[in-house]
C-alpha cells in the first residue's frame, strides 16, 4: 500500500493538452475516484499512474519514489478493466494463482494467499470452477482478486462496474467499499458516473477538459461546488441555473420578476458584475400550493413524474424550466400554478464561473 | 410458454409500460400487438376490431426498437419519409408530414444530416419521429432508452412523456428499468414468467405491491424484506422483527387471524427511522454511501442486511450501533406464499 502523488503533471497528444498541470495527492489507503465526462483527462491520468503513458512534464510519485521512468511491471500496481479479462480454459484458482507464479512465489505462500483473497471476495465455493462458467459478478470479483492477490501498492480500476445492471452495481459498490476498508488498500477508480463516485469515494477528483476542477470529499462537492462545471456535474437531476441580478445595497437578488432577500454575509466574494448565476438543486426547492411569503417564486407545473420517494417536477418560470424534487405525498397536475421557495442555493460569477456565495 | 393467459386493456391515449426482467414476456406482447407474432389462443383488439388475422402494416401500429435501426445512407429527411413512401402520398404531402413531425421533435434543423453526424439524443428523436410520422393509432416502444447514459435518460423520459400527452398518443413501452416505468407510465404491467404480476398506476405498484415479486421489482435501493412473527401482546397485535416488537394494532382487522404465523415485512429504505439510541431493532452500521442529498446506510442485524435512506445531516459511521424502527403506516406484510396481506 502506498501514497500516490502527481505533481505539475502535463500530458499532450499532438496539439491537444490531455492533462494540464495536474496536482493530486492520494493518501495511503485512500479510495479516490477520478470523475469527468469523456475526454476530460481522467483515463489518461490513470494510465500515467499505471505507466502506460509517460507525462510530458511533472512528476509521478509512488510513496517517495519518482516513477516517471519506471516501467509498468516494476511499479507494483494492479489494474482492473471494464470488461473483466479471464484467461480462457482455466479455473478460478488458476486465475488467482497466475500473478503469484509469474513472480516466483513458493507453493505454500501461493496457496495461503489465494485462499485468503478468495475468502475476502466470497469466491471460495467457485475456486475449482472454469472461470468462463461463473456469473458476471463472480467474474468481476475474480478479476479484482487477481489484481489484489499480490498485494499491490495501488489498485487501479477503469470503469470496472460501469457495465453491471443497477442492482448488481449497488451490491458491488458496497463490496468494493468493504474490501477497501478491510484491506486498507489504496484504490483509484475512474468513472464518468457521478453517482458511482459519490457512493464510493473518500475523495473525488473532478476533471473537465484536461483540468482538475475540484478535489474534495463527496459531501463538499455536493454542498460547496467551486464552479459551475462541478455544480452541474454532481447531483441527479442536476442543479438548476438561473440568471439573476444582484442588488448588494438592498441585499436583494432579482430572479425574473421576483425578489429574494439575501443577507449581506451571504457573499463570500465580490462578483465582477451584478449579473450573477443562481444555482439551486432540485431537492432544495420546496413547493407550496399557495403563495404566502413575499420571496416565493411563482411557476407553473409543466410535467410531474413519480419517481418513488419523490415526484420529479418540471416547473416553468418565464420560459425557463426548473427541475424540482418534491415529496411524493403531494400530487401535482400539469398546468397547475405553484409557488417555490428557494431553501438553499449558491451564487456564481457569470464571467469567471466561480462560486461566490 | 412465452405468455400465459394474459389479459390487458389499454385505454385510448394511455401510456402503459410493460416492466419485467428479460424473458418475462414483455417483448412478446409488443410483437403480438404489432402483428410480428400471432397468438396461439386469445384475441387482440385495437379499437373494437380483432387484429389476430391482420398483417402488421394494416394495424395502424408503429414500433421503435432499442437499436433505433436508422438507415445510415439516408439523411434525416429520408429516414422520416421512408415509412410514408409505401403509402399513396404525393411528394408534397410526404414533405409536409416530415416537416410537421420534425418540428414537433425539434429536429427540423437536422433534416440534411446523416445519422452518423447526430448525437445520441438526436438519433433517438429521429427514430421516434420515424415511428410517429404515419400517425399510428398505437405506438410501441421496445426499450427505447436502453442505450442512453444516465443524464440523457433523465431528459429523454420527460421528452417522451410530454410528447405523448401532447399528441394524446396511445403508447405501449417495454422496459427492464423500473425507474423508466414509474416515472413515465400512466399504468404499469409488471411481468413475471409470461404472466402479469400486477397492473396498476406507478403509485399503486410502489406503495401497494400485491406480492413480494412486485415489492422487490421497483425502487432503488429495493424494499427491505425481513422475516417476522405475528404475536399478540396485551391485546395488541405485534410484529416481532429481529427481536423487537412493532405495534401493528392499526392493521388488526387484517392480521387478527394470523397470530403466531410467519410473515415477511416489506419496508422501503426511506420508511425506516434510524437513531443512535433505543428503542428499536439493534443493528450495526456496515457501510454509508452518500448519494447527493441523502445517504444510503447499510445496516446488519446478525446475518440480515437492512438498507436505510437518511438525510445528509446524519452522521452514522461503520461499526457504530444504531436502533431502527419501521414506519408502521408504510409497512407491507406478505404471507408465506408471498402474497400481500397489508
Amino acid at each position: 500500500m502506498a501514497r500516490v502523488a502527481l505533481e505539475n503533471v502535463v500530458k499532450r497528444f499532438g496539439r491537444t493538452v490531455a492533462v494540464d498541470n495536474l496536482n493530486v495527492d492520494i493518501g495511503d489507503g485512500e479510495l479516490v475516484c477520478l470523475l469527468g465526462p469523456s475526454g476530460s483527462g481522467k483515463t489518461t491520468t490513470l494510465r500515467m499512474i499505471a505507466g502506460l503513458e509517460r507525462p510530458d512534464e511533472g512528476r509521478i510519485r509512488i510513496d517517495e519514489r519518482v516513477v516517471n521512468d519506471v516501467p509498468p511491471r516494476d511499479r507494483d500496481i494492479a489494474m482492473v478493466f471494464q470488461f473483466p479479462v479471464i484467461y480462457p480454459g482455466t479455473s478460478v484458482r488458476d486465475n488467482l494463482e497466475f500473478p503469484l507464479k509469474q513472480r516466483g512465489y513458493g507453493d505454500e505462500e501461493i496457496k495461503k494467499r489465494v485462499e485468503e483473497i478468495a475468502e475476502i471476495l466470497k469466491i471460495r465455493p467457485v475456486l475449482h470452477e472454469a472461470a468462463s462458467d461463473v456469473n458476471i459478478s463472480e467474474r468481476q470479483r475474480v478479476a479484482i482478486g487477481r489484481a489484489l492477490v499480490r498485494k499491490p501498492k495501488a489498485l487501479l480500476l477503469d470503469e470496472a462496474l460501469t457495465n453491471l445492471e443497477s442492482g448488481l452495481k449497488l451490491m458491488m459498490i458496497a463490496e468494493l467499499k468493504r474490501l477497501h476498508e478491510e484491506l486498507h488498500q489504496t484504490m483509484i477508480y475512474v468513472t464518468h458516473d457521478q453517482s458511482e463516485a459519490l457512493m464510493m469515494a473518500d475523495r473525488i477528483a473532478v476533471f473537465d477538459l484536461g483540468v482538475l476542477q475540484q478535489y474534495d470529499t463527496p459531501e463538499s462537492l455536493y454542498s460547496d461546488p467551486k464552479n459551475l462545471f462541478v455544480a452541474g456535474f454532481i447531483g441527479s437531476p442536476p442543479m438548476n441555473f438561473l440568471e439573476c441580478k444582484l442588488d448588494p445595497k438592498r441585499g436583494i437578488l432579482g430572479v425574473q420578476d421576483f425578489e429574494i432577500e439575501l443577507s449581506r454575509s451571504r457573499l463570500e466574494k465580490t462578483p465582477s458584475s451584478p449579473e450573477v448565476i443562481l444555482g439551486i438543486r432540485p431537492e432544495h426547492i420546496s413547493i407550496h400550493k399557495m403563495c404566502q411569503k413575499k420571496d416565493h417564486v411563482k411557476g407553473r407545473v409543466d410535467m410531474a413524474q413519480f419517481v418513488g420517494d419523490h415526484v420529479s417536477l418540471d416547473v416553468e418560470l418565464d420560459g425557463r424550466t426548473l427541475k424540482v424534487l418534491s415529496p411524493s405525498s403531494v400530487e401535482f397536475e400539469p398546468g397547475e400554478e405553484i409557488c417555490m421557495q428557494f431553501e438553499e442555493f449558491r451564487l456564481f460569477d457569470r464571467k469567471s464561473e466561480q462560486m461566490i456565495g | 410458454m412465452a405468455l400465459d393467459d394474459v389479459s390487458l386493456e389499454i385505454d385510448d391515449g394511455e401510456f402503459v409500460c410493460l416492466l419485467g426482467p428479460p424473458g418475462s414476456g414483455r417483448t412478446t406482447i409488443l410483437k403480438l400487438i404489432a402483428g410480428l407474432e400471432s397468438p396461439d389462443s386469445g384475441e387482440i383488439l385495437i379499437g373494437d376490431r380483432i387484429m389476430n388475422k391482420l398483417p402488421p402494416q394494416e394495424r395502424g401500429v408503429s414500433v421503435m426498437f432499442e437499436s433505433l435501426a436508422l438507415y445510415p445512407h439516408l439523411n434525416v429527411h429520408g429516414n422520416l419519409a421512408f415509412p410514408l413512401s409505401k403509402m399513396n402520398m404525393s411528394h408534397g404531402e410526404i414533405d409536409e408530414n416530415v416537416r410537421e413531425v420534425a418540428n414537433l421533435l425539434r429536429i427540423d434543423q437536422l433534416l440534411d444530416r446523416r445519422p452518423a453526424q447526430l448525437s445520441g439524443g438526436e438519433r433517438q428523436r429521429v427514430a421516434l419521429g420515424r415511428a410517429l410520422v404515419k400517425k399510428p393509432r398505437v405506438l410501441l416502444l421496445d426499450e427505447p432508452l436502453g442505450h442512453l447514459d444516465a443524464k440523457l435518460r433523465l431528459y429523454a423520459r420527460v421528452e417522451i412523456k410530454k410528447l405523448q400527452k401532447q399528441l394524446k398518443q396511445t403508447v405501449v413501452m417495454s422496459t427492464f428499468d423500473s425507474l423508466d416505468a414509474i416515472s413515465i407510465a400512466d399504468r404499469i404491467a409488471l411481468m413475471k414468467e409470461g404472466k402479469i404480476a400486477q397492473f396498476g398506476t406507478p403509485r399503486e405498484i410502489y406503495h401497494k405491491p400485491k406480492n413480494i415479486f412486485v415489492a422487490s421489482s421497483v425502487g432503488s435501493p429495493p424494499m427491505n424484506l425481513i422475516k417476522c412473527i405475528l404475536k399478540e401482546i396485551d391485546r395488541h397485535v405485534c410484529l416481532s422483527v429481529l427481536g423487537f416488537e412493532v405495534d401493528c394494532t392499526k392493521h388488526m382487522a387484517r392480521l387478527s387471524d394470523r397470530i403466531g404465523s410467519e410473515v415477511t415485512l416489506g419496508i422501503r429504505p426511506s420508511d425506516v427511522r434510524a437513531s443512535k439510541t433505543p428503542p428499536g431493532i439493534e443493528s450495526q452500521v456496515f457501510a454509508v454511501e452518500p448519494m447527493g442529498h441523502e445517504k444510503i446506510v447499510t445496516l446488519k442485524v446478525n446475518e440480515n442486511v437492512i438498507l436505510v435512506k437518511t438525510s445528509l445531516r446524519t452522521s452514522f459511521a461503520p461499526g457504530e450501533n444504531v436502533w431502527i424502527q419501521p414506519d408502521v403506516d408504510r409497512i407491507s406484510l406478505f404471507d408465506e406464499a408471498g402474497q400481500s396481506i397489508v
